[in-house]
Parts: C-alpha cells; sequence; structure tokens
C-alpha cells in the first residue's frame, strides 16, 4: 500500500507547509519531510542542477534526493499564477519537469498545477483533482481542503504577530495558535528582506535572523505584513510588478522606507542567479538613496563563508548604531 | 519635433525606422552597438540583469547623446524579465540625469495607441495602417533573405561573398520606402544568393538548428556572430525565431505555437514565458526533421532559457540529437566560443560518418 508521501523543505515548503501537511494528512499519507539544510543536502543538489539556476533550486533538488527511496509520493506543487496579473518565476513553471530530467526513478509525483487566474474557488477544484489522483472520495477531500484552508489562516495569522515563517511552522506543531512578539523601542529596527525560502533556511543564510535577534535587534521579515498594506505599498512603481514573490519584497521594501518612520536599516538577502530579484534590487536601493536609508546587499550562493558574512553584518549594524546617536 | 529611438535587435532598426518614419516622426537610431554600448550597460544596469537589458541600456545612453528625446521600448506581462525591464531602464536613467520620455508599448493596441496620441498628437488610424503595411512587408522580406543566407554560407563559392551580398541588400532595403520596390530587390536578391551556390565546404551537409532566446538568436554582436561561425565552418543553419515569427505569435496570426507546444508537451507541460517551450519544442521538432544538432543560445541568468536547459538533456538523449547549449555574458570572448564550435562541428560530422550514410576523405 503506497501511503507516503515526501515534501521537499525547500522553496514553496516556507510558504505552506501546514495546510499542505494537514491536507495530505487528511487523505490518508504519512507526511514525510526531508531533514533541514545540510552540507550533504546543498552538495548532491548542485551536483545535479545545471550551474546558472539560482541557489534554492539547487537546494530543493538536495531535498528531493534526500526523500527518493523513503518515500511513494513525491508533492511537487508546479506554482504558475495566484491570480490576474501575476506570476511566479518561471522556474517554478517547470519545476517538476526539470526534476524529471535530473533525476531518473522518481517515485510518483503529486504536481498540481497552481493557476489561479480562472475558475470559481480554483484551489477547491485543484485539491479535488489531487482526491482523484489518490482515489479518495469526494466528501474526505473536501473536508481535508477546509481544514487546509483553516490551518493556512492560522499560519498567517501567527506570522503577522510577528513571527518568522519558521518560528510559526514550529509553534503550530506544538499547536500554539498565539503569541505576540513585543516591539522593543529605542532598539535598533531592521527590514531582513528577501524570499522565504531564503531567509528562513538556516544553511543557505547562515542563520542570520537569530545573529540579529541575539544582537537585541528588531527585525522585520517579509511574511510578517499584511497582504493589502504590501500590495498598496508596491503600486508606488508606475509599472505593476509582476511577480507575485517578489512584489511581496518590493511592497515590503517600500512599505517600511515610506510608511514606517522606525526603521534603521534595510538587508536585502538574494540568492545567486535570482532573476526577478536582480530587478527589485536595482528599484529598491534607488528609492532608498532618495529617502537615504542604509541598505546592505547581501547575495548567497553555494560558497558564501560565514565569517565573511558575519563581519559584514557587524559592520552594519555598527553603522546604524553610529547613526542612531548621530541624529 | 519630438526624435524616436529605440532599442537594436538584429534587423529590427530597418522596419522600426520604416514604421516611424512613415508617420511622419524624426527617428535617431542608436549608434550600432560596440564594446562602448556594452561598457555603458554594464556601468549602470543591475549586476545580475541579462545581457539584452545592459545592451538596450546602452543603446539609449547613446542615442539620447545623439539628441533623441522619446524612447520606445517593449513591455509585456510576465513572467520573462523583458516585461520589466523598460520600467528598470527608466528608473536608472532617471536617476543618473538623463532627460527622456520613455513609451512601453503593451500587448494591448487600444491602449498603445491612445499612449502614442498622448505622446504625439492625434494621427490619422489610415496613416498607421499605411506604415503597419510597409513595415511588415520589410520585415518579412528581411526574414526571407536572412533565411537564405544562412542556408547559402555554407556552400558559397567564394569566402564572404554571401555576407557581402546581404550587407548590400540591407542597406538598399533600408533605403527604399515603395513595396513595388521591396518586392524587386527581394527577386533580385534570392537570384543572387542562389548563384552563389557551390559544394559543401566540409564535403558533407551539416545541418545546425539555433534555439534560444530571441534577442541573443537576433543580435549578431552579442551572439558574436555565430551563425557566420558556423556558416564558415561549412554549416547550414536555421532558426525559427524571427521577428515575423515573433509578431504573429504576439498577435495570434499564426498556428506555430500550437505545433511547438505539443511537441514540448511529452517534456515540459507548460509555457515558463520568453521563448522556453519553442527551445524545447523546436528542438523535437529539428530532431524529427533529421537535422544533425542543435545550438542553444541565451543570456546568463535568463530564466526560462534555464528551464529548458535543464530538460534539454532529456529531450537529447530520447530524441537522439546533440545539443550544445551557450550561455552569454559580458565577458564571453569569441576565440573560446570558436574552439566549442569547431569542436561541435567536427563531432557532427563525425556522428555522421558512424551511422555509415557517408564517407569522408
Amino acid at each position: 500500500m503506497k501511503n507516503k508521501v515526501g515534501i521537499p523543505r525547500g522553496l514553496m515548503y516556507y510558504y505552506y507547509f501546514p495546510s499542505w501537511k494537514i491536507f495530505l494528512k487528511e487523505m490518508g499519507l504519512k507526511v514525510i519531510v526531508s531533514p533541514p539544510t545540510n552540507k550533504k543536502i546543498l552538495d548532491n543538489g548542485v551536483k545535479i542542477a545545471v550551474d546558472d539556476i539560482c541557489l534554492p533550486f539547487k537546494v530543493y533538488y538536495g531535498h528531493v534526493l534526500e526523500l527518493l527511496d523513503k518515500v511513494d509520493y513525491l508533492f511537487v506543487p508546479r506554482f504558475i499564477s495566484l491570480g490576474k496579473n501575476n506570476y511566479v518565476c518561471p522556474k517554478f513553471m517547470g519545476l517538476p519537469d526539470m526534476l524529471r530530467s535530473h533525476i531518473n526513478d522518481l517515485p510518483e509525483l503529486i504536481e498540481p498545477t497552481i493557476d489561479l487566474r480562472k475558475g470559481i474557488m480554483p484551489v477547491r477544484t485543484i485539491a479535488h483533482k489531487i482526491g482523484k489522483q489518490l482515489n479518495k472520495n469526494y466528501i474526505t477531500t473536501e473536508l481535508a481542503y477546509w481544514k487546509a484552508v483553516k490551518k493556512h489562516k492560522e499560519f498567517k495569522r501567527l506570522q503577522q504577530q510577528g513571527h518568522t515563517a519558521v518560528e510559526s511552522i514550529n509553534l503550530l506543531e506544538k499547536k500554539q495558535l498565539t503569541m505576540e512578539k513585543k516591539i522593543h523601542n529605542g532598539r535598533l529596527s531592521i527590514a531582513v528582506l528577501g524570499h522565504c525560502y531564503i531567509t528562513n533556511d538556516k544553511y543557505i543564510s547562515m542563520d542570520m535572523i537569530n545573529y540579529l535577534s541575539e544582537q537585541d535587534i528588531n527585525i522585520f521579515t517579509v511574511e510578517m505584513f499584511n497582504n493589502c498594506i504590501l500590495e498598496k505599498a508596491a503600486t508606488r512603481q508606475s509599472k505593476k510588478l509582476f511577480w507575485i514573490y517578489n512584489r511581496e519584497v518590493m511592497g515590503s521594501a517600500f512599505h517600511m522606507i515610506y510608511d514606517r518612520e522606525q526603521v534603521d536599516g534595510i538587508i536585502q538577502v538574494t540568492a545567486f542567479g535570482c532573476g526577478p530579484d536582480s530587478l527589485v534590487k536595482e528599484l529598491v536601493e534607488i528609492k532608498c538613496k532618495h529617502k537615504s536609508i542604509s541598505v546592505l546587499n547581501l547575495n548567497l550562493d553555494e560558497h558564501t563563508g560565514e565569517a565573511g558574512l558575519i563581519t559584514r553584518l557587524e559592520a552594519f549594524i555598527d553603522l546604524l548604531q553610529r547613526k542612531k546617536m548621530m541624529a | 519635433m519630438k526624435k524616436i529611438t529605440f532599442p537594436h535587435m538584429g534587423n529590427l532598426d530597418i522596419s522600426a525606422r520604416a514604421f516611424f518614419s512613415e508617420l511622419g516622426f524624426d527617428v535617431i537610431i542608436p549608434p550600432p552597438i560596440t564594446k562602448k554600448t556594452l561598457d555603458l550597460g554594464v556601468k549602470y544596469g543591475p549586476e545580475f540583469a541579462c545581457l539584452p537589458l545592459k545592451i538596450n541600456l546602452g543603446n539609449f545612453i547613446e542615442a539620447i547623446e545623439k539628441g533623441a528625446d522619446v524612447i520606445v521600448m517593449g513591455g509585456g506581462c510576465g513572467p520573462c524579465r523583458f516585461g520589466y525591464y523598460g520600467e528598470v531602464q527608466k528608473e536608472i536613467l532617471k536617476e543618473n540625469g538623463y532627460q527622456f520620455e520613455m513609451f512601453m508599448l503593451e500587448p494591448n493596441l487600444i491602449y498603445d495607441y491612445y499612449q502614442i496620441r498622448k505622446i504625439f498628437g492625434k494621427i490619422s488610424i489610415k496613416k498607421i495602417i499605411n506604415a503597419v503595411k510597409i513595415t511588415w512587408k520589410k520585415i518579412k522580406t528581411v526574414d526571407i533573405i536572412h533565411k537564405l543566407v544562412l542556408k547559402r554560407r555554407a556552400t558559397e563559392k567564394k569566402q564572404g561573398q554571401v555576407d557581402k551580398l546581404y550587407n548590400k541588400f540591407l542597406k538598399e532595403i533600408d533605403k527604399t520606402m515603395f513595396i513595388d520596390n521591396i518586392d524587386f530587390l527581394m527577386k533580385k536578391y534570392i537570384e543572387m544568393l542562389n548563384d552563389t551556390r557551390g559544394s559543401f565546404k566540409q564535403g558533407v551537409e551539416v545541418k545546425i538548428g539555433i534555439v534560444g532566446e530571441i534577442y541573443l538568436v537576433l543580435e549578431p554582436f552579442v551572439n558574436l556572430d555565430i551563425e557566420n561561425i558556423l556558416g564558415n565552418l561549412g554549416a547550414s543553419v536555421e532558426k525559427k525565431i524571427y521577428l515575423t515569427s515573433w509578431l504573429e505569435h504576439f498577435l495570434h496570426l499564426s498556428y506555430e505555437m500550437v505545433r511547438i507546444k505539443s511537441a514540448a508537451k511529452k517534456y515540459l507541460k507548460n509555457s515558463v514565458g520568453g521563448h522556453g517551450i519553442d527551445s524545447i519544442g523546436n528542438t523535437v521538432l529539428f530532431a524529427n526533421r533529421n537535422f544533425d544538432g542543435v545550438i542553444q543560445l541565451a543570456p546568463f541568468t535568463c530564466m526560462p532559457e534555464i528551464v529548458s536547459q535543464s530538460i534539454i538533456p532529456r529531450v537529447s538523449r530520447s530524441e537522439n540529437i546533440p545539443v550544445l547549449s551557450l550561455f552569454y555574458d559580458e565577458h564571453t570572448a569569441d576565440a573560446g566560443l570558436k574552439t566549442r564550435l569547431e569542436a561541435f562541428v567536427d563531432l557532427l560530422i563525425r556522428k555522421k560518418e558512424m551511422k555509415g550514410s557517408i564517407s569522408c576523405v
């Protein structure tokens, strides 16, 4: 009996894991997640990937390899669009096909196509398609879907109370549904802006978030903001940015720059080879220059050494503290 | 009077000049792309943006210095980065103190018409239709001759003969403004090109298909004139991506895309923006037509082409066609490229020999 499904701990895991988990569990499957990224996973991923693809995808491949002989199904959604006039990065659109090309003996893929541009309740339709693939009846799927929706709302709420994606996932595992995080006055406030799958992956981001919190700094990440606020802030750019996840990053940057007085600095975390980020980075930098807000650009690749990164962070914090004292 | 400029892309300048001057505007064509253009683009452009953005940025700066004040740029709504080029370039140029107006052509003709009116005042639709007619004719003729040039280079009697004819043709068609004249030119040059036909330089016909990202496929400065190198090595080249095919697809006038999608279906299930699915589909189609090899061209960090690059090894294995993926950045030098292409062509000839279908001396 095939009943084990693997979810690689990478990319969209950080956006949707709690709801995926409960959905697949309700469908009668046992969910297995790959271990947190480590050197072996990264190295394996780098080995099979093409050179030019961005770092998070190489990591994702590594996670898939890790799960390969432990599971019967692999959950790899194909993201295309999350609404009218928006897209995700093209690499997500070909993810299952790229995996098929790189790895020969893949387990059966559960690869729902997430294209929410048309239809009524498109996510529900997708859920039922998965139900059909797994031979489950209508009612089980419907119930699982609603449970997943509820879980996702709880997940979002926790994040908006000031927790990062990984912290929220851990709190949900402990069945803790609300916990306010305090913002301390008088401390430095830094926005760490980048895709969830970079900032939340402790290995590739060198645990930057924890390092900063230990320095008594208020941290803001993209997932902590309400979508409506981000959407509104992103309209400051005259042409609408069509990559939805990058619009969130750009929106949170603009929100920090224009609408919040207390932000001291912005750290832009991008991965080597990320296409949309290369453009968004430039736009954010120009806006920061106008408002004279300090920016630190960190471009991460598979070779980044921890010592170099910490030195740069230390220097940046020193600079911000000096600036704050002068003011 | 406002002076219009636009970016270079292969032979786009010929048709764009025809279009705008037929409408009665002053046109300033950016100086031909040189190392200086690239350097300007690299200096001001974002570090990890793809090569076309940087070159276009260089074009704009050079054109503004020549006196242009309206930039016409393509737009789009994703997911390829090209759709957002204009916006980023506008911000960067403004930031560096250049004065200009930018007009982005979006895939929405009514919106475009009103934009044009806003910038240039009233234009009669009759005039536009006239301009479109002559432009379309020019684009089509240039593409037809180009296709022939790619074939004839492999069989020319005298080295460089075909290129000479081709350059002369481009100059002549740039000057004419009458549809009848264009027809006449086309007939004349087809005949002249066919006259150059001798024997194959390598003794056998090596057929190579070129797929990839449109800017790299069309712009000889950026792809280091790959088709010329291949032609001189004796390979007859075929491209599937042209301005005509792109415009036809853009305006939903051709079934080509349906064919490509069904050919690619086994390997890539949906479009990934840009020309990602075209690269896969055309590789399969080339393999079906018994081509000897395929070369994929793309700029460094191009997102759709990275997806194709990841999938192409699988296509290559199961369709049994050798594929060479070339990613270009601003440092690519032509000596290295030449060596790789020579090796690739040698490999294709050897493979043909092994099959026993031909015997080489």
